[in-house]
């Protein structure tokens, strides 16, 4: 995952360590206890601060990961899109930035579009989406963000719940890339991940270009033009 | 009929075939085409494009996520929901930059010449 050099606030912690814990159930097996809840919340400290990683001794991600089966992929996806959905529409009715409330729109519309899209091929296949530990995780967090976030106003807002969205969409970049489309089974699942990554990856290099102009970087840095209407 | 009246019959005829000629040739040069651009992973394929004025460029969105095809000042389709068309009849020369105003990562040129 790109190390990030901005602080970490403690609302963009929990969604990043909501994100990750989407791996535990590949990286917990079943001859070893999940991690508790500070252990999580002290990995997503390493992987959102400057810190350098832990020997991969004690890295879960060095363990041999379990697959994931099609039915607990496809909630996991609707998880994760639904958590941005909600950060999002939290956004539009509080940040202060008319670019931050535009961001947050485009990715209700997006992320909205990208759910009714998997709901759709995963009715047609006949899967049926299976909550797993890393769904509920993910849906658990993404609530505790939220909470974090309605506590904040005006600037403070802005900045958390777009240091939330660029540590959102790295996470979920890793773990497309690191166990939902390795684990997919089905071609046509396998095929509708990898056509979602460059959404994903085109909100991130959004959310990284208004973090900068939060920060005073300019409109300069990252993706140019940032106008969504 | 007189000869130089006969003269005059045949200049016409051979004058207006050949404005008949040039106005067909005329016609068949400026026919226009169809070009297509696909909107697929978030990006414009081709990301240039060089088309004549009158040549209709036809964008189609692949992508599940809606997007638009803006030109400041040029042209703007709007929302182009998921498999969605939109068609742009292009006018005056020069390399037109367009983004999608939803995406800004998103951006291509169309050269009209």
């Amino acid at each position: 995952m790109r190390i990030s050099s901005r602080s970490s606030s403690p609302v963009r912690l929990v969604l990043i360590s909501a994100a990750l814990l989407a791996l535990a159930p590949a990286c917990n097996q079943k001859d070893s206890p999940p991690s508790p809840p500070a252990r999580t919340t002290e990995g997503a400290a390493h992987a959102a601060s400057a810190d350098p990683p832990a020997p991969a001794a004690e890295r879960p991600a060095a363990r041999p990961a379990a697959k994931l089966s099609d039915a607990q992929i496809a909630a996991i996806v609707v998880a994760a899109n639904q958590v941005d959905i909600d950060a999002g529409q939290l956004a539009i009715a509080k940040a202060k930035d008319a670019e931050v409330k535009d961001f947050a729109q485009r990715m209700v519309t997006d992320h909205a579009a990208v759910n009714k899209a998997a709901v759709e091929l995963v009715t047609k296949l006949g899967v049926t989406p299976e909550p797993s530990d890393a769904s509920r995780a993910l849906a658990a967090g993404g609530t505790e963000a939220r909470a974090k976030l309605d506590q904040l106003e005006g600037d403070a807002f802005d900045r958390a719940y777009v240091d939330n969205e660029v540590a959102y969409h790295e996470a979920v970049i890793e773990v497309l890339d690191a166990q939902l489309i390795p684990s997919a089974t089905n071609p046509e699942l396998a095929s509708a991940l990898t056509g979602a990554r460059p959404a994903f990856e085109a909100h991130l290099q959004h959310a990284r270009h208004i973090q900068a102009k939060l920060a005073g970087g300019g409109a300069g840095a990252g993706a140019g033009h940032a106008h969504t209407p | 009929m007189t000869r130089s009246t006969a003269r005059r019959a045949a200049a016409c005829a051979l004058v207006a075939g050949v404005v008949t000629s040039l106005a067909l040739a005329s016609c068949a040069e400026r026919e226009p085409r169809v070009h297509h651009v696909e909107i697929r992973a978030m990006q414009f394929v081709p990301a240039e494009l060089v088309v004549d004025v009158g040549d209709v460029v036809v964008w189609t969105n692949h992508d599940v996520v809606p997007h638009t095809v803006t030109a400041a000042g040029r042209f703007d389709s709007q929302q182009l929901a998921s498999q969605a068309t939109w068609r742009y009849v292009a006018a005056g020369t020069g390399a037109i930059a367009y983004t999608c105003t939803y995406h800004p990562t998103m951006n291509a040129t169309l050269i009209v010449r």
